[in-house]
């Protein structure tokens, strides 16, 4: 599987949004055709980090990959979530950055900013704010698994 | 064939440094410091690769462990970190890390040469 099959896959994810495809990454941006004066919206998944993972180690090892984010992603976001309701300030900022490594490894860059966002928060010793960053990942960690799953089936046939 | 010690709790990270590392090296893998610690006393590594953020006792405090064992104090252990905003780097170094490589892992032969170099250095070499 090679890095075709992967820009064909993210453009079926969300059919709804704009593509701004270069050689290295996929940007979308959220209906924002209306809004030329805006800055470039910052690419939300990155194909390349895939292609990445199979040379490290082939397909096998992608799809492994995929597999254990995919277990792994939302349980770091109950933990953070969990972690935010308690005020736990260590725990959240433990689970955000286990993420912000991950998703980052994985090509899912705007879960990874979320993520880092989050995690700089609870590191200066607060949680404002950190709830609605928790939020916006759980509907990011969405687009995230679709995309990886279409890849990872891609893969195994 | 050289052993290096991974003392890192997810495994996602353990399994994509397998995927890197498994040919040239033999790694053995600790997912928590209390185990990493026992371990490298019980079986000593060429090097060591250490994750920071871990879940109860961090890199930090395991890298403090080391550097005070009389057996582990002189083995070469690299920050294996996510940690990498602007002085991280310095910190870590500061704090008695041998060297520091960033996660995620984009360009392997930079992990590689940081292990080949601290290698090198202790069969007498010397870090290039």
């Amino acid at each position: 599987m090679h890095l075709l099959p992967i820009l064909r896959v993210d453009e079926r994810v969300d059919a709804s949004t704009t593509h701004r495809q270069t050689s290295d990454t996929v940007a979308i941006r959220m209906n924002d055709a209306s809004t030329s004066n805006a800055p470039p919206a910052e690419p939300a998944l990155d194909p390349t980090a895939l292609t990445r993972l199979e040379r490290f180690g082939g397909t096998k090892l992608l799809v492994e990959m995929i597999g254990l984010f995919q277990t792994a992603a939302p349980e770091r976001i109950a933990a953070a979530s969990a972690g935010v309701d308690s005020g736990d300030v260590a725990a959240t900022e433990l689970a955000l950055h286990s993420l912000k490594s991950s998703s980052a490894q994985l090509g899912a860059l705007r879960l990874g900013r979320l993520s880092e966002r989050g995690e700089a928060i609870a590191r200066a010793g607060t949680l404002d704010g950190v709830a609605e960053i928790v939020n916006d990942m759980e509907h990011e960690l969405i687009r995230v698994q679709a995309w990886l799953t279409d890849v990872r089936d891609g893969a195994s046939t | 064939m050289t052993t290096l010690a991974v003392v890192e709790d997810n495994a996602d990270n353990r399994l994509l440094l397998q995927a890197i590392l498994s040919g040239p090296y033999t790694l053995v893998e600790y997912d928590n410091g209390i185990d990493a610690l026992a371990g490298l006393s019980a079986s000593l590594p060429e090097l060591v690769l250490l994750d920071i953020s871990l879940p109860g006792m961090d890199g930090n405090e395991i890298l403090a462990r080391i550097r005070a064992d009389e057996k582990l104090k002189h083995l070469p252990v690299i920050a294996l970190t996510a940690h990498a905003m602007s002085g991280d780097r310095e910190k870590y170094l500061a704090a008695g890390f041998n060297d520091y490589v960033t996660k995620p892992i984009v360009d392997e032969t930079v992990l590689l040469g940081a292990i080949e170099k601290w290698l090198g250095a202790k069969k007498g070499n010397g870090p290039s």
